[in-house]
């Protein structure tokens, strides 16, 4: 038990030892923080109007100014990051809690069960998926639950697949075989032995499909097919920036919510990597 | 070659079926009927929309509506939209073209970018390429694609009125190859930025395993010219896990083309099944389905081909 | 009265400028009789210099869904019907009707019938003259319930056709070719002659007989007719694409006049892309839709263009659930009190800049039909709170406020109504969803509050559907029949001073009781290209683009 100790160990050295990886790992803590804490603490909520500064640029008592419904842009800019945090982090929640035990149950237990996921995952993947996510969208109704759920329920099949592999690679070896000769049940070989490999791996992924999961949130809702109004998420607030007046004159209004995306995205991005080059050193970037 | 090809044709139709189905019960089922809309106008009478119901055969079960629009498809009849009345064949076939031409062109920019930045940085690494392209890497998996287009529209058309806002050709003008090379730049370069991130890596971690095989310095230890030892073992070896997510990434790149479509009001497939959202035209939306899913498939299966020329250990086995 | 004076005066002036142009034609009065535009008649007889080869491009926000105007819902057939076919008259932007294919018209002493007299020199785009036959034809198709006509119900005024406007034998239909170029139209019961007018230039496009007439009315339906139509309008078809570009060329014989230009191309453009076609010269003109208003001030400000707010019929309301089982709003108080907390002003003032006017009734101030003596409820958000406190109004529950996509400045009210009922302690939840799933859940009563608008024409009736116990329209389910009954009252009488006093009382019920809540009509920001130097813009609100008045500089 001490060896898995210093891998753990190990592993975190290598992970501080990556300067971006750090500093995404702040970062991104600093935004969470940021979302969790700040809202409640400003003068102004997402949706309140202030019947005298319609589209005002940046000024004292609107620090990033205000969008053409008279509403407090750094107030939606905050709330929209919880919005926008919320779905990338559930719906991924949503693909691992149905791909995980798909993936490894079908690459245990093999025969007819394992045939039918695999064909499944062949359907899910072959389906171009930003098609479909429109498709259920505009047929369910366009809600913060509709996209996380959508979007959560067509990401199961790439943590399908991982674990999949991983646990036929595993499960040839000795001490499998060993474990089921002395009679171990399956649920203990699997926790036991199969599960703590694969973990790390599965964690990488999780951190990279949440950065997608953002990703499609907010292409959606920049469609105008993801969360409505009057919710605020960084995605919706671009979607009025389609106007060539807006994209000239009005920056405040939407350089901030790309600009959250971009980082947030990017320190997600960093940890991911870093987590990456942590567990296997041979297929690093630098 | 031929089993091979045979068998995956046959797992095809089935997942065809399934899709067409699935999508078929989800617009049957969905709120929003089209009959909604002529109610709300009041100088229509019931009598009209009933009439009108008839017609459309919406009031027959679900069986028979599917049944009846299945043969139509086998017949080459997609039904006719419910927004223009065009014939929905038509207006996918016009739709398709300009959003091959736009994914085909991103595929391009992005290979013009992600190979000499990937070879560079497999050949020198840890060198000024290599950050450079680590650099390239994050940002392009980092910036979402509307905001990329946005900030192209506002610096190169808006600030600087350097390239045209949107749309395909200067309207009313005729249709030149200049004309629509102008419109085609930004949004080709927005949908090619999406995959220069993880093409860049593919290329840059199958030279360096291709690199590090005997074959390579057996070619060096020659006396090749490193010129040729690049091009002609590391690069054609290195090109065939490449090509396979090439292959991959292109139907995966259709549908990233909705967001690049709206965007730049490109006239392509993804603009068309947002138009036909937002109008609940069931036709157009069942016909944008089927046809990506369609062009998936066969991409799927052209990639397979392709991966088994290159591989002589597959048509082999 | 001044008003109807000047746009009288207004509309002969133009009459008499159009007749003097190419082409030639023969000049008679409107049948008001004043004086007729004697100088022009004299001046006709050169021949035409012929169109200038030149092209306009015309935009449209939304597409048409078939060239057969009969068969088109939505309101973006007109726009492309009204350049190819003939209409008896046409409407001017006030609700003066000017004649078109009819030269003169009128009423006969009883309101049981009018008699149409056609212009002699229609032809059709083929060469074949029009004549009162082919409206007697047409007349009898678009009863007949074999042919296809979304708006046969609108002919129920006709004598011979049923409630839904059904006449099933064509001999029953009581029209008339009293000669070549007179058409007499029978009415079942004493019309008013603006209503009749009104139904007859909004939904009556003439069809030649000559290709039509095949012996059976439904073949009309899917007629290849329809693939290359043949009006008798100021335009002929050229080329389409569905749902894209719609193509035509002069019609130089045309009789009122040639139009000044060779080729008119109707293009769908989508509201957001208006301003940039219009400021790089690809759209001439907007002809149905508004720009953004994000975008106005850069319009006005363009050198190129000459921007037009021009002011509109249609108004945006707010509904309540007044079906039998939701007690919350059935308190006349109750709606009179969220009257009072609604800021409409600021609706006008910040999301349109101005540009529309607050609603005190369906009709706005410059309806002809407006009661002038109404009074509206000032905002007073302090008043109305007390007034649902006294009224027992609970609280406690949060209020559903369903509104439709796609209309941003209706979206954005509803956030105004949301932040001042939240002002005087009324928890609204705002959900948006797409027009039709909005109007299936209306219709199942799925909601508290809803955002819809309406004024599709200029009849002082216009609004009485949606106050209709049992009607389609009625999405706020109100089962009380008092609004309605007073509109049907005025819609009864023909005389203009006893329906004016019938539709005061409608309107007075109307505000006195607040079934809906009358929020703003809004102007339609448009603008054309320099290029242009003559053209009535305001009139296109009723699809009436008059193209062969148009002039290019």
């Amino acid at each position: 038990m001490s060896q898995k100790r210093t891998e753990r160990l190990n592993f975190i050295k290598r992970f501080c030892k990556n300067k971006l990886a750090v500093i995404g790992l702040v970062l991104l803590v600093l935004i969470t923080v940021t979302v969790l804490v700040v809202p409640p603490l400003l003068p102004y909520d997402e949706a309140e109007i202030d019947v005298v500064a319609f589209s005002a640029a940046p000024s004292a008592q609107h620090l990033l100014g205000t969008d053409t419904t008279g509403r407090d842009v750094l107030a939606r800019l905050l709330y929209g990051g919880r919005v926008s945090l919320f779905v990338g982090v559930v719906s991924t929640l949503i693909s691992v809690v149905i791909g995980i035990p798909l993936g490894l149950l079908a690459a245990f237990y093999r025969g007819w069960f394992e045939t039918l996921v695999m064909r499944a995952t062949d359907i899910f993947m072959t389906i171009p998926s930003t098609i479909l996510i429109l498709f259920l969208v505009s047929m369910f109704g366009p809600s913060i639950v509709t996209v996380t759920v959508v979007i959560g329920v067509l990401g199961w099949t790439k943590f399908a697949r991982q674990i999949y592999g991983t646990v036929l690679s595993v499960r040839e070896k000795d001490y499998i075989e060993g474990g089921k000769a002395i009679g171990q049940r399956d649920s203990v070989i699997i926790t036991r032995y199969i599960l703590p490999n694969a973990i790390a791996p599965i964690f990488i992924s999780i951190t990279f499909r949440i950065a997608s999961a953002i990703i499609l949130e907010s292409s959606l809702s920049f469609l105008g097919l993801g969360v409505q109004m009057p919710a605020a998420s960084w995605g919706n607030m671009l979607y009025n920036a389609q106007s060539i007046s807006i994209l000239k004159s009005c920056q405040w209004m939407w350089l901030p919510p790309g600009l959250a995306l971009m980082v947030t995205i990017l320190s997600i991005n960093f940890v991911g990597n870093g987590l990456r080059d942590a567990l296997d050193p041979k297929t690093s970037i630098r | 070659m031929k089993k091979y090809i045979l068998k995956r044709l046959l797992i095809a139709i089935p997942t065809f079926l399934g899709i067409t189905l699935l999508v078929f019960a989800l617009c049957y089922n969905a709120s929003g009927s089209p009959l909604e809309l002529l109610l709300s106008d009041p100088n229509i009478s019931e009598v009209e929309v009933a009439r009108r119901a008839e017609e459309l055969g919406l009031n027959e079960p679900f069986h028979i509506q599917y049944i009846s629009w299945m043969k139509n498809f086998l017949g080459g009849n997609l039904g006719y939209s419910y927004r223009t009345g065009g014939a929905v064949m038509d207006m996918l076939m016009e739709a398709l073209w300009p959003t091959v031409l736009l994914t085909l062109s991103a595929v391009l920019v992005a290979c013009l970018i992600s190979f000499p930045l990937g070879v560079q940085s497999a050949r020198h690494q840890n060198g000024i390429w290599d950050t450079i392209s680590s650099v390239f890497s994050f940002l392009s998996t980092s910036t979402p694609s509307f905001f990329l287009g946005l900030v192209f529209l506002s610096i190169f058309s808006v600030q600087m009125g350097l390239l045209p806002i949107g749309g395909m050709y200067d309207t009313g003008k005729a249709e030149t190859l200049s004309s629509l090379l102008r419109h085609l730049f930004m949004p080709a370069c927005v949908l090619g930025s999406t995959m220069v991130g993880s093409l860049i890596q593919y290329i840059r971690s199958s030279m360096l395993e291709v690199m590090r095989e005997d074959y390579v310095r057996t070619a060096r230890s020659k006396g090749l010219k490193e010129r040729i030892v690049v091009t002609k073992h590391i690069l054609r070896n290195s090109l065939i896990p490449v090509v396979t997510y090439l292959g991959m990434e292109i139907p995966l790149l259709m549908g990233g083309a909705v967001v690049t479509e709206q965007v730049f009001s490109w006239p392509g497939l993804g603009n068309l099944m947002l138009k036909s959202i937002s109008s609940r035209d069931y036709p157009v939306i069942m016909g944008v389905t089927i046809i990506t899913a369609v062009a998936v498939l066969v991409f799927n299966l052209l990639t397979d081909l392709v991966y088994g020329v290159l591989d002589p250990r597959i048509r082999h086995n | 009265m001044k008003k109807k004076i000047c746009a009288l005066l207004a509309s002969i002036m133009v009459l008499s400028m159009v007749l003097s142009g190419c082409g030639g034609g023969t000049s008679t009065p409107a049948s008001s009789g004043s004086d007729s535009a004697s100088a022009s008649s004299a001046a006709s007889g050169a021949p035409a210099s012929g169109p200038k080869d030149e092209v306009v491009t015309m935009a449209i926000i939304s597409t048409w869904n078939t060239l057969n105007i009969y068969n088109t819902s939505g309101n973006y057939g007109h726009c492309v019907a009204d350049q190819m076919f003939e209409r008896l008259v046409s409407c001017t932007h006030d609700g003066e009707y000017l004649p078109r294919l009819a030269t003169g018209w009128e009423m006969a002493e009883d309101n049981m019938s009018m008699t149409f007299t056609l212009n002699q020199d229609a032809k059709w785009h083929d060469g074949e003259p029009l004549t009162a036959d082919d409206v007697v034809f047409t007349l009898k198709a678009v009863t007949n319930e074999k042919m296809d006509n979304y708006y046969r119900s609108k002919f129920v005024s006709v004598g011979g056709t049923d409630e839904n406007g059904i006449c099933a034998n064509p001999d029953d239909l009581q029209v008339e070719a009293i000669d070549k170029y007179t058409v007499k139209i029978g009415f079942s019961s004493p019309k008013d002659e603006q209503t009749i007018l009104s139904t007859l230039c909004s939904f009556l496009y003439i069809l030649p007989q000559h290709i039509l007439d095949t012996g059976d009315y439904s073949s009309i339906n899917s007629s290849d007719f329809w693939s290359k139509p043949v009006g008798a309008g100021p335009f002929k078809y050229v080329k389409d694409t569905a749902g894209e570009q719609l193509e035509m060329t002069a019609n130089e014989d045309y009789y009122l006049g040639c139009p000044d230009f060779k080729t008119l191309v109707i293009k769908v453009v989508p509201a957001a892309s208006l301003t940039a076609g219009l400021l790089n010269g690809d759209i001439d003109v907007v002809g149905a839709g508004s720009i953004p208003l994000a975008d106005w001030e850069t319009i006005k400000a363009s050198d190129n263009l000459v921007a037009n707010a021009i002011t509109t019929y249609s108004y945006q309301y707010m509904e309540f659930n007044l079906s039998d089982n939701n007690d919350a709003f059935q308190d006349p108080a109750v709606r009179i009190a969220f009257d009072k907390a609604i800021n409409k002003q600021l609706m006008v003032d910040q999301l349109m800049a101005g540009e529309g006017q607050v609603a005190v009734g369906p009709m706005p101030k410059y309806h002809p039909y407006y009661n002038e003596d109404l009074v509206a409820n000032a905002y007073d958000p302090a008043a109305a709170k007390s007034e649902l406190e006294a009224a027992g109004f609970d609280f406690g529950r949060t209020y559903r406020l369903i509104v439709p996509q796609g209309n941003q400045v209706r979206e954005q009210s509803a956030l105004v109504i949301q932040q001042n009922l939240k002002d005087i302690g009324i928890k609204v939840e705002i959900e948006t969803y797409d027009f039709a799933t909005l109007l299936e859940m209306m219709r199942n009563g799925d909601f508290d509050l809803g955002l819809l608008g309406g004024g599709s024409n200029i009849d002082p009736n216009e609004s009485a559907v949606i106050v209709k116990p049992g009607s389609a329209q009625n999405y706020s389910l109100l089962t009380d029949s008092k609004w309605y009954d007073l509109a049907a009252k005025g819609d009864s009488l023909v005389d203009f001073d006893a329906r004016k006093e019938a539709f005061d009382a409608y309107q007075a019920a109307l505000v006195e009781d607040q079934p809906y809540i009358w929020l703003y009509h809004q102007n339609n920001l448009q603008a054309y290209s320099k290029r242009i130097t003559e053209i009535p813009m305001e009139d296109f609100i009723w699809y009436n683009y008059e193209v062969w008045t148009w002039k290019l500089a």
